[in-house]
């Protein structure tokens, strides 16, 4: 009997906790298809009283959300890309080779990853500015091509890939790119995919960066993108309600089809073993 | 499982050094060109007076450092980062791992419903969710004061705006904790638990005594991580409060970022980043020191 | 010295230019501007437009024009008239909010491929200044047309100017004004006439909470306080240029604001956030805000009745000054952009400034007044100038005290 009035307590804090979490994305929607007035008015609730569409009218007039939407997807798919490669190929240089300084290396690596991003973004602006990247999509990618966490990350996992297995392969003659392509990128997998995961996650949510590099509208990032919007757009609060919503869904209809990796490459991360 | 890999096969194939040196030579330029060099610039910088848009660059010796240390804004940014990031890891830990540990429990059915949706505010772009909740605080029409019938000016009283900031970092977060400390309690080994059942500890002296001390790496991870990131927010800053009532909102890297893309003080602005810098450091230092941790892996 | 001398000068010409409103009424400046001649010749010649002459050969090329949000209208019209005349031109417009403008804009104008005209204010001259080319037109020309052009100049050149005059106004919705029974002759001109009124427009619910405000200074308060010290004959800069705060006319200010939420209740600390738009929306009966809010309100909020005032005196006697008025300055040209580039930018300066002279439009925008606003002390047909040199403070910006004014 404790037991059940236990675990009806459990799941209705459960339950009441996760309304609590959803609750800004649903008020933020249902706002979405208000009228300015009503979102101002002192009496609110959560079902429009005047039900307009016309907010998504005017975000998507002023908004080119598609663009930008392409472009965020774009940037943060080939960033994961290229640094699940140079991630996994500098961990397992960095976990399986000997060599003279390797933990010397290893060990600086680490620490960039302490120095505040603040820190470098200042020389970091002088030097795009030096290579003429300013504006330009190569000005995103190239800075972030290798992660000091993607790999830390990786080279933790290598050393779940037996020595063994791989003198096997080298006794049979594979060379260090065979090796590398079709035996350590294939047994990291589950690893990759939290890293990917994450790294999706962060590029999806940049924003100083792309910020400060692109100035051409049209290359703009959403966040950056959004965040313009709302620069112009600060009195019509509706709009702003819906250009918002237009940012956030697609994302959270994303993470709700591929949540279970989503989920699982966090949780099986090798960070958590 | 710091070290598994012992003795590596004598020979060293062509094809071995080849690849290691492509690697190693890219990753010594990258990090060369997008790490050492940038600190080295930023600290050269820290002793001049660097405004790149007047083109100045004055050697100022130690002035912009004594001013960090003798500016009463950046103490009082410190003390609300130090705040900001303390409650947010807390209820980050404290949430994350009550949640967790409520979903490992074997009654619950829908675990990956409520996974989902306690995981849901982690994946949403923190520029966007910044601004809904920039509305949720409104004091007339948004939505906090109106489920709970008070009449608090959240972002524009000194006494709250910065718990406001800290509650959205909170909700934006706790998700992630809990994502993490789940994978982490299902990775412990069964038996104790067994034992413990059978030696008849009830659920809460199972979590103390058994779960947390096991739990105790993957809590160093994220209050670490969470540390780190925490002392570099400002997304939230900028959003909602500009740094305001007055200056109640400052956090340092909010008061950096203004210093060198609003006022470029770039010099002022990289003595303020490495002080910060060796904060972090020192935090991250004391974590593991309290933790008794070695090492992460 | 000269600094007393042009103060009495500016009370002299404030005094004359209530007299000389008080007799014009409500469309009148625009015409007084263009029948009055300039009177003074032997300084230049007037600054002339050929609109015939082609511009980079004929030859096809494209420019950037960056300007901050507020006045899209504005600057899609001037690009149109002006490639109406030159089709071979190409002016890509670029907005950003004024936050990011002057985050990105420095940083763009660095690199050589920057916007190669921007839109420029001069709270950021120190920002700016190094990367602007001088305008090709001489000071002295420039100063047959505009007033207070030597304060712009730097060592012979003139990189932007004052093309119109800004200042504070109490603006108020027209419609509750009305509806508490108010008339035109209710319009205050001291602040004890203003608190009664205020108290008037204010309305609370059963419960004592407040609805409407009769007044509400809330986001927009250190905009209100910098300039009312005038009223009380106390400069914001002390003679060696230190600003000064603490002191009595300063406290004056700001106890009054006070005591308006305090003692008389027309407004609350925590009822709205943005004074300006909560105007806008309808919860402020009354607010102070700067002139270019004229443009904004109406194009944010369409529907919005609104007029505005004259900010009110502690007496009737007209005060040193009513609050502080700045330059709207005229755009700037990218000294590293190409030299065709730069040419065009010039061309369209010179447009600009010759155009601007038939056209209201620009200072209307920036300036208080508009359709709405029937009573004015400072008008059109005056320009201003700063005549200390400008002291960017970070907080304030520059705060240019003494000014000068003359006809056109």
């Amino acid at each position: 009997m404790k037991q059940k009035v236990y675990s009806v307590v459990l799941k209705g804090t459960l339950l009441f906790f996760g309304l609590l979490t959803i609750l800004p994305f649903v008020w933020m929607l249902s706002s979405s298809f208000k009228t300015n007035i009503e979102i101002r008015s002192n009496v609110q609730s959560f079902i429009p009283q005047q039900f307009t569409i016309q907010n998504y009218a005017n975000v998507l007039e002023h908004f080119n959300f598609l663009r930008y939407f392409i472009n965020s997807l774009l940037y943060a798919l080939l960033i994961t890309l290229i640094t699940i490669y140079t991630s996994t190929a500098a961990g397992f240089v960095l976990g399986k080779y000997r060599f003279k300084g390797r933990q010397l290396l290893f060990t600086c690596i680490l620490l960039t990853m302490m120095v505040p991003g603040i820190v470098t973004i200042i020389p970091r602006y002088s030097i795009m500015q030096f290579l003429g990247w300013i504006d330009t999509y190569q000005a995103l990618i190239v800075p972030s091509s290798f992660t000091a966490f993607g790999i830390f990350m990786m080279r933790q996992a290598t050393f779940s890939i037996p020595d063994e297995m791989l003198d096997a392969a080298r006794i049979d003659g594979a060379n260090e790119f065979y090796l590398f392509h079709r035996i350590v990128l294939p047994q990291l997998r589950n690893s990759i995919v939290s890293l990917a995961i994450f790294q999706f996650l962060w590029a999806w949510d940049d924003y100083l960066w792309p910020y400060l590099m692109i100035r051409t509208e049209k290359k703009s990032l959403l966040s950056v993108a959004l965040n313009l919007f709302n620069g112009r757009y600060s009195t019509d609060y509706a709009s702003l309600f819906a250009a918002t919503s237009i940012a956030i869904i697609p994302v959270i209809i994303f993470y709700l089809v591929f949540q279970k990796h989503f989920i699982e490459g966090v949780s099986s991360s090798s960070i958590t073993g | 499982m710091a070290l598994i890999n012992r003795t590596r096969h004598p020979l060293r194939s062509r094809s071995e050094i080849i690849f290691r040196n492509i690697v190693i030579v890219l990753l010594i330029a990258f990090f060369v060109l997008f790490f050492v060099l940038p600190i080295i610039m930023a600290l050269i910088g820290s002793f001049y007076q660097w405004n790149p848009l007047r083109l100045q660059f004055n050697f100022l010796g130690l002035d912009n450092w004594k001013k960090v240390f003798t500016s009463k804004l950046f103490w009082s940014s410190m003390w609300h980062t130090v705040v900001f990031a303390l409650a947010a890891v807390a209820f980050r830990v404290v949430l994350g791992l009550a949640a967790a540990h409520a979903l490992y429990s074997r009654s619950i059915k829908h675990k990956s419903f409520y996974r989902t949706l306690y995981y849901l505010p982690t994946i949403t772009p923190m520029v966007a969710v910044a601004f809904v909740w920039k509305f949720i605080f409104d004091p007339q029409f948004g939505l906090l004061n109106h489920l709970l019938g008070i009449d608090i000016n959240w972002l524009f009283d000194g006494k709250y705006a910065l718990p406001a900031i800290i509650i959205l970092t909170i909700w934006k977060d706790f998700g992630f904790a809990m994502v993490i400390f789940l994978g982490s309690l299902y990775s412990l080994p069964k038996d104790c638990y067994e034992a413990a059942e059978i030696d008849g500890a009830g659920a809460w002296q199972r979590l103390v005594k058994l779960t947390i001390p096991l739990l105790r790496p993957t809590i160093l991870f994220i209050v670490i991580v969470s540390l780190i990131s925490y002392f570099q927010t400002y997304i939230p800053v900028m959003v909602l409060t500009q740094g305001g009532p007055g200056t109640q909102t400052y956090l340092v890297t909010y008061m950096i970022y203004e210093e060198a893309f609003v006022k470029y003080n770039f010099g002022y602005a990289s003595a303020l980043s490495f002080v910060v810098f060796l904060f972090i450091a020192v935090l991250t230092g004391f974590s593991f020191k309290i933790s008794g941790e070695r090492s992460l892996s | 010295m000269e600094k007393k001398l042009s103060i009495l000068f500016v009370f002299v010409l404030l005094l004359n230019l209530v007299a000389w409103n008080g007799v014009s009424g409500q469309e009148a400046p625009l015409e007084t501007t263009q029948s009055s001649t300039n009177p003074i010749s032997d300084l230049g010649n007037p600054v002339q437009y050929d609109p015939q002459k082609p511009v980079n050969d004929g030859n096809d090329i494209t420019l950037e024009f960056w300007y901050w949000t507020g006045a899209a209208n504005l600057f899609q019209s001037l690009a149109d008239q002006y490639t109406e005349i030159h089709p071979n031109v190409t002016i890509n417009l670029v907005e950003n909010p004024w936050n990011d403008y002057w985050t990105k804009l420095p940083l763009a104008l660095q690199g050589n491929d920057g916007p190669v005209i921007f839109n420029f204010h001069n709270n950021q001259h120190d920002n700016i200044i190094g990367y602007m080319a001088p305008y090709d037109i001489s000071p002295a020309d420039l100063e047959a047309d505009f007033v207070g052009v030597s304060g712009h100049v730097i060592e012979g050149n003139i990189y932007y100017t004052d093309y119109g005059l800004m200042t504070a106004t109490i603006y108020y919705n027209t419609d509750m004004w009305a509806a508490a029974g108010l008339t035109d002759a209710d319009i205050p001109t001291t602040w004890d006439e203003f608190r009664e009124v205020a108290k008037k427009l204010t309305i609370r619910d059963d419960k004592g909470k407040l609805v409407q405000a009769g007044f509400s200074f809330n986001g927009g308060i250190q905009g209100d306080v910098l300039g009312m010290n005038y009223q009380y004959g106390q400069n914001l800069f002390t003679s060696d240029n230190k600003i000064t705060l603490n002191n009595d006319a300063m406290k004056n200010v700001i106890q009054r604001l006070k005591d308006l939420y305090e003692v008389d209740g027309v407004g609350d600390y925590n009822f709205g956030n943005n004074s300006g738009d909560n105007f806008g929306q309808g919860m402020v009966a009354m607010y102070l805000g700067w002139g270019f809010m004229t443009n904004s309100l109406s194009q944010n909020f369409p529907d919005l009745q609104f007029n505005c005032f004259e900010i009110p005196a502690p007496t009737e006697a007209v005060p040193y000054a009513y609050h502080r008025y700045n330059g709207e300055s005229t755009f700037g040209i990218n000294k590293n952009a190409a030299i065709e580039q730069q040419n065009v930018a010039q061309d369209i300066v010179r447009f600009f400034l010759t155009n601007y002279k038939k056209s209201s439009a620009w200072p209307m925008q920036f300036s208080r007044q508009k359709r709405h606003c029937k009573l004015m002390r400072i008008s059109l047909p005056y320009r201003v100038s700063l005549f200390s040199p400008i002291i960017s403070t970070g907080i304030f910006g520059p705060v240019p005290c003494p000014v000068q004014l003359k006809p056109m």
